[in-house]
């Protein structure tokens, strides 16, 4: 037997066997064409197998058969044109018929021994003469090869699709190798007598069997590549047995042929076995070739992928990996769009290379968008130039539609944990220009694959650092953040130049206002605070709850005027949004600078703090600088004589009101303001409290002038309807003063000096320490007055009953302790102080 | 010579920049995904077609929150969801938009329009009914107008027979008709348009037809998309009761023309019976369009060898539903119209009770039975809550066949078109024409309305094409059985009252002709130029009865009405 008819027959094989499989799957006219192309090329192996295997044949046998060979070979190159044509989705056309025509001709005419005119053996090698058909034949065949490498060309070239274009590379890969192996080595005078134009033609049907079954796994690079690998591996190889052969045929001239032989397939056994590392290496050299220069990207995004269990932080993992996905695959950004907590909108957090301007106008999608609703729902990625394509997608808005084509995205990746949406990665277009390479999108459905539960772990570990530096009721930054942060911004300026501002901000009044509206309503005076805070400042500047009602701001690169004016735009947003039914809310503020003001921390906190404390010294509801604190107080002494007798000369005059609305209860007011300021300071309170005591005491009265003269001048007990607007006085007092801001720190004493130690009083139930202490003062200095002067109802007592009563009322309607201090005051005669009160008292009443 | 060549270059670099992604797709042959595009609809769930439908009607209500039209019909109002959008916005007709749009004023419109269309309008008050496209409407359409064809060649999902240079005969009305919308968008760049687009502009419509079916004759077809009425006529040309025989003659002149009309004779002759278009042309794909589709479809299958794809749509909505390859049921059209379902019932009685409001259902609300059909446009159109007046049957709620999870209807009449005999029956213009088609006589044309002696009867005015032998009572009796036939309530009427309520007058011979050539003169409108079916006036039943056969019927007007 001729060993040359190994390749034909083993060919033969092959194609009996794709046949096999392809035969039962021919409904589809493509997949009819392929199997007639296999069947053509079973053909031409099996009459190229009959030709080589017998060398002693007769010639006439030879050339008998060798006629069959030269039919078949146009047969072959005409179906795979034609299955070509099918694949493009174009009818057989003009060209297959003449082709057809072409083949029967040659068959015919071999038939009748015209084209093979002679064909012998010369040891192994068949030698033939066709003259002049070898040219005709390629002349013939050349516009069809060249018809179907530009059919394949242009769609790969007009398809997107990468699943499409991997499979169309396939083809001409399949394509390129037959026409190098199988067409032109038979006119090379070196192989012309050998068969290897069967291993062109097996080698681009085993291609095309593998992309029509598996095309969407793997990339034509990756097939170029392994090839090129094993072919390298093969050459060297078997270059190594050569050497071993002639080098041991030169030595051991004397050994038997067959023992070097056996020798050198020992050898090249070992080479083989101890080839894997070789292959890695190969593998390593042609994959440089490939990537160039993105090759140590997509390294570096393969390494990135093997450690991402380790990330748990969402900024480390958008900046590991986003710069890598950019360069591994050379496309010109990345955008990662996470859901809002408050919208639900998936909005860009993260993108490479960072877009100047706001972030989140470039992209958002709602959670009712058929854009989520489709990523949700699938796991492919989504191609922004499909998205007109998809039936489900045909809600999309045309706004939408305007900012994806305008978000300069080619790619949408869903993030999914559990099955649910949880992130979308946006990949831009290759910078190329052309579409993404198969083997591009394995590599980001490696790394979508696994990104999804880092993501939901790097949320949850998100969420919880947050918490940890977030102030929980109003969402700012708390106040060991303040101070991380305010030292990172030191070291920063330390290191590279420049400056920052602080803001230091104080809500005026709070107390006040939590005792008048409650903590609650307090609560919501201080997350509204945040919220005005953070939409009056710069979207570097970041906002922190200090503690308390006070706030910090932290301006990076900002000048102290510049953070003048930032303070000023706070203040004047939060004076505007306050609600008009409510107390006003004002801010006191107080601006330093770094370094100007010094440059350790606690010196700017210090003297932003010192104007802050100047800004409540000169009036409350202003901003000061850290400059302000160094002036001489003679301005803040001006603005307090000039508030102090405006303020004076309202409660007096809203005094004087409540008193000459009731005739018997004139004086009562000033009285019980001197007896509330001689208990307050035996309580040694401070001046500021006790001046709002004072205050308190002469206004606390206010809302009687919404009770009508016949409740309160009537002489018989009142019924249950008449008590309800003497109930109501005290909310109707700080209805009244609550918009003057002066006075507002005396509404708890008024709202509640109604309320009784035992939670039994009016108007809110409070009871024991719940009671502010000035109103509870304002409680026993009131009732004194109320008893001992003359009423339409009663007679007035006299000091030790009236003192008796206060204390058998002590630990029910007054606090035991208030009643001590000031039964001390006014009974003891060694108390001068009482003594001038009882006097100043009996002479006002007189 | 550089000039000459950058100026070629820039005029086919402007034809690129305004090829549609529909006409690149085919060109370049991704067949796939042009499917996806423009047929994708149909692989629609019932929920991601409501999705699709609520959410482009939330879009459309911004749009007409801030124009001026929308602000009145809404009253001032702002739906923030489709439930709200129900409650609170009135069910229209026209005369609430007439104001804005007969006028054509865009500057109260959600969004300016790229072209305006008519049809007819209400006798006495306005003879033409605007309405207007937008620009993002009409990229809309063009899908739909692929998907079309694309239905109209297949055999199965996802395959596309249409080819480049595929031979079109367009047969629709030209612009501002609705049909003449479609042909604004039909993408003439990818297909022969027999004649072509720049000679056909400048002919009558009569010619246009003449003129396609002599190069079709002598290039060939491939693809007929025409008025049922004229795929019809060309059919009819062949037919031994046809009238164009001198016509063909005069085209043997061409000898491509002459070896089809070869081919043709010995097809027909062989099947023994007389030539069929079918026997010329072996079509890729066939679209009608009108009501009469429905009568003509065994016809037009007998004579052009496929069945005509039928679609569904009008001025107000240009498109809202299309058959698909199994030419049974329509399937909506998600992303062209919001559409809401009266109860026939209700229906009726909102028509009787003016002040009433009918509740609407919407799409995956719906059950088996009759409807009559409310839109909202989309994509920036001007009609909301839109009652078109038309009824359709909802004949399944899915098509088992194609695994489209859509309801299918069929159109069944225009509310108004309807005669109601003695309360037993409302027959619609359909069914009367049916009936009249399946009796087998050959008629020119017909009218019919309710007239009332001393019992109500449908009276039909039809003429006969071979008026002879053909009496009134035979006519008479030959309608009736076949209404019987069709209409199971109206068979019920005989059998319980013993009532033949129809009666026949046959008109004169050319009366339809006269009638049309009267309003020619008149300058009437291509739509005003043959009576309506059902409920003519007066004074047209008096033309056809006795004024028509006054009037002389040239021989040409003869030959171009064949």
């Amino acid at each position: 037997m001729n060993p040359w008819a190994i390749i034909p027959f083993v060919s033969f094989i092959v194609f009996a066997v794709l046949l096999i499989v392809v035969i039962p799957q021919a409904k589809k006219r493509t997949n009819r064409l392929f199997a007639i192309f296999l069947f053509a090329s079973e053909i031409w192996s099996f009459t190229a197998f009959l030709l080589l295997y017998n060398v002693n044949a007769s010639t006439q046998y030879l050339i008998y058969v060798n006629g069959l060979v030269i039919a078949a070979i146009p047969l072959v190159v005409i179906t795979y044109y034609h299955f070509l044509r099918a694949y493009n989705d174009k009818p057989g056309g003009i060209g297959v018929y003449i082709g057809y025509a072409v083949v029967l001709v040659i068959l015919i005419l071999s038939f009748t021994g015209n084209v093979v005119k002679d064909a012998y053996f010369e040891g192994n090698l068949l030698h033939h003469d066709i003259f002049p058909w070898e040219f005709i034949l390629a002349t013939i065949l050349t516009p069809f090869l060249t018809l179907t490498l530009l059919m394949l060309v242009k769609r790969y070239r007009n398809s997107t699709d990468p699943i499409d274009r991997n499979r169309t590379a396939y083809l001409i890969t399949g394509w390129s190798i037959l026409l190098v192996i199988s067409y032109i080595t038979p006119f090379s005078p070196a192989l012309k007598t050998l068969p290897t134009d069967h291993i062109g033609n097996l080698i681009n049907a085993l291609i095309i069997s593998y992309a029509i079954t598996r095309f969407s796994l793997l990339d034509i690079r990756l097939v170029a590549r392994k090839l090129l690998t094993y072919i390298a591996v093969l050459g060297i190889v078997i270059g190594i047995s050569a050497v071993i052969v002639v080098v041991g045929l030169s030595i051991f001239t004397n050994q038997p042929a067959l023992y070097i032989i056996l020798a050198t397939a020992l050898v090249t056994f070992i080479v083989i076995v101890s080839a894997r590392p070789l292959i890695h290496i190969v593998e390593l050299a042609i994959d440089r070739i490939f990537y160039r220069r993105t090759y140590d990207y997509r390294q570096a995004l393969l390494n990135f992928s093997n450690k991402m269990g380790n990330i748990l932080d969402m900024d480390e993992l958008a900046k590991e990996m986003m710069p890598a996905m950019v360069n591994a695959m050379n496309i010109t950004q990345t955008k990662l769009l996470f859901q809002d907590n408050e919208s639900g909108d998936f909005k860009v957090r993260y993108a490479y290379p960072k877009i100047k301007g706001e972030m989140e106008n470039i992209l958002n999608f709602s959670p009712d968008s058929p854009l989520v609703d489709w990523l949700d729902k699938k796991s492919n990625p989504l191609y922004i130039e499909q998205v007109d394509n998809i039936a489900e997608l045909k809600g999309l808005w045309h706004t939408e539609k305007e900012q994806l084509g305008g978000s300069g995205l080619g790619v949408l990746y869903p993030f999914k944990s559990r099955g649910k949406l949880i992130g979308i990665l946006g990949l831009g277009k290759k910078s190329s220009g052309g579409p993404y390479s198969h083997e591009d999108i394995q590599l980001v459905n490696g790394i979508t694959n696994q990104v999804g539960i880092i993501i939901e772990n790097a949320q949850l570990y998100h969420q919880a650092k947050t918490r940890a530096n977030t102030d929980e009721l109003t969402g700012l930054y708390n106040h060991r953040s303040f101070h991380e942060r305010m030292e990172q911004e030191i070291a920063r300026g330390s290191r590279f130049g420049g400056t920052f501002s602080l803001i230091m901000l104080d809500i005026d009044l709070f107390k006040s206002y939590n005792d008048i509206y409650g903590h609650l309503a307090g609560d919501q005076v201080l997350r509204k605070v945040g919220r005005y805070l953070e939409s009056s400042m710069r979207s570097i500047d970041l906002a922190f709850r200090y503690g308390g009602e006070e706030f910090a701001v932290i301006l990076p690169e900002a000048r102290l005027d510049d953070a003048y004016k930032v303070a000023e735009r706070i203040r004047k947003t939060i004076e505007s949004k306050t609600s008009s039914r409510a107390m006003p809310i004002t801010t006191s503020l107080g601006v330093g600078n770094w370094p100007n003001d010094g440059v350790m921390k606690e010196e700017v906190i210090g003297l932003a703090d010192a104007a802050l404390y100047r800004a409540k010294q000169m009036g409350r509801n202003r901003t000061c600088l850290s400059s302000d604190v160094l002036k001489p107080d003679t301005s803040l002494i001006g603005v307090e004589l000039e508030a102090r007798p405006r303020a004076l000369s309202i409660i007096y005059a809203l005094a004087a009101t409540v008193d000459a609305k009731d005739s018997y209860t004139y004086g009562h007011s000033r009285k019980v303001s001197e007896y509330a300021v001689a208990i307050a300071e035996a309580y040694k309170l401070t001046q500021e409290r006790i001046s709002t005591i004072r205050a308190a005491s002469l206004l606390h009265d206010i809302g009687k002038v919404g009770v009508p003269d016949s409740i309160l001048n009537k002489k018989t007990p009142l019924t249950e309807e008449e008590w309800k607007p003497i109930k109501a006085h005290p909310e109707l007092g700080v209805e009244i003063l609550r918009h003057v801001i002066d006075l507002v720190n005396c509404l708890p004493a008024i709202l509640h000096h109604h309320e009784h130690h035992d939670g039994s009083g009016y108007p809110a139930g409070l009871s024991g320490d719940g009671i502010p202490l000035e109103a509870r003062i304002l409680a026993v200095a009131d009732a004194y007055d109320a008893m001992t002067s003359p009423r339409p109802y009663h007679e007035p007592l006299s000091l030790e009953e009236a003192v008796e009563e206060l204390k058998h009322c002590a630990g029910t309607q007054f606090d035991p302790e208030v009643v001590e201090v000031f039964c001390k005051i006014i009974q003891p005669p060694e108390h001068p102080r009482s003594l001038d009160i009882r006097a100043r008292s009996e002479d006002d009443t007189g | 010579m550089r000039v000459i060549v950058l100026k070629i270059y820039r005029i086919a670099k402007m034809k690129e920049i305004k090829m549609s992604v529909e006409v690149e797709l085919f060109q370049k042959g991704r067949y796939q995904e042009l499917w996806q595009r423009c047929c994708g609809f149909i692989d629609l769930s019932i929920e991601d077609f409501m999705k699709i439908q609520k959410r482009l009607m939330m879009e459309q209500i911004e749009m007409l929150g801030k124009c001026e039209l929308g602000r009145m019909i809404m009253n001032g109002s702002r739906p923030e969801s489709i439930e709200e959008f129900r409650e609170t916005v009135p069910l229209t007709t026209y005369e609430d938009y007439a104001p804005y749009l007969l006028k054509r004023r865009m500057d109260v419109l959600p969004r300016k329009p790229i072209l305006w269309q008519c049809t007819s309008g209400k006798s006495g008050e306005y003879s033409l009914r605007w309405a207007p496209v937008t620009a993002r409407q009409l990229d809309e359409i063009e899908q739909i107008i692929f998907a079309m064809m694309f239905f109209s060649s297949c055999t199965e999902k996802g395959v596309i027979n249409l080819r480049k240079n595929d031979k079109v005969l367009y047969g629709m009305a030209p612009p501002p008709y609705t049909t003449g919308t479609m042909t604004r968008v039909f993408p003439h760049e990818l297909f022969t348009l027999l004649p072509p687009i720049e000679e056909a502009e400048v002919i009558s419509f009569e010619e246009r037809i003449q003129r396609g079916f002599e190069m079709a004759l002598d290039q060939g077809l491939d693809i007929n998309i025409a008025l049922s009425s004229i795929t019809v006529a060309i059919g009819e040309r062949f037919s031994k009761r046809g009238e164009g025989k001198t016509s063909i003659k005069s085209l043997l002149k061409k000898p491509r023309a002459a070896l089809r009309l070869a081919k043709g004779i010995v097809k027909s002759k062989l099947a023994r019976r007389p030539m069929l278009p079918r026997d010329l042309w072996n079509l890729k794909g066939l679209i009608t369009f009108g009501i009469d589709g429905y009568v003509y479809k065994e016809k037009i299958k007998e004579m052009w060898g496929r069945y005509p794809l039928d679609f569904y749509g009008c001025t107000e909505a240009v498109l809202i539903a299309v058959q698909t390859w199994d030419y049974q049921g329509l399937t909506f059209i998600p992303n062209l119209n919001f559409l809401e379902f009266i109860p026939e019932k209700e229906s009726i009685r909102s028509r009787q009770d003016k002040n009433y409001q009918p509740t609407t259902l919407l799409l995956d609300e719906l059950k088996p039975g009759n409807y009559e059909l409310v839109i909202s446009s989309l994509h920036g159109g001007p009609f909301i809550r839109y009652r078109l007046g038309h009824l359709v049957k909802v004949i399944s709620l899915r098509n088992e066949k194609l695994d489209i999870d859509i309801p299918q209807v069929t159109f069944l009449t225009r509310v108004d078109d309807q005669i109601d005999i003695a309360g037993f029956t409302r027959l619609s213009e359909k069914v009367i024409w049916k009936a009249i088609e399946n009796t087998g006589i050959y008629y020119e044309d017909w009218i019919v309305r309710k007239e009332v002696k001393d019992k109500p009867i449908l009276h039909l005015y039809i003429e006969p094409k071979e008026n002879g032998y053909l009496t009134a009572e035979h006519v008479s009796s030959l309608v009736h059985e076949e209404l019987k036939k069709l209409d199971v309530p109206y068979a019920e009427l005989e059998s319980f009252t013993d009532l033949k309520p129809i009666e026949v007058t046959l008109l004169p011979e050319n009366a339809f002709k006269a009638y049309k050539m009267k309003q020619k003169a008149a300058g009437a409108d291509l739509v005003h130029l043959k009576p309506e079916h059902i409920n003519p006036p007066d004074n047209v039943i008096d033309f056809l009865v006795n004024k028509a056969k006054k009037i002389k019927i040239k021989a040409e007007e003869e030959k171009v009405e064949a």
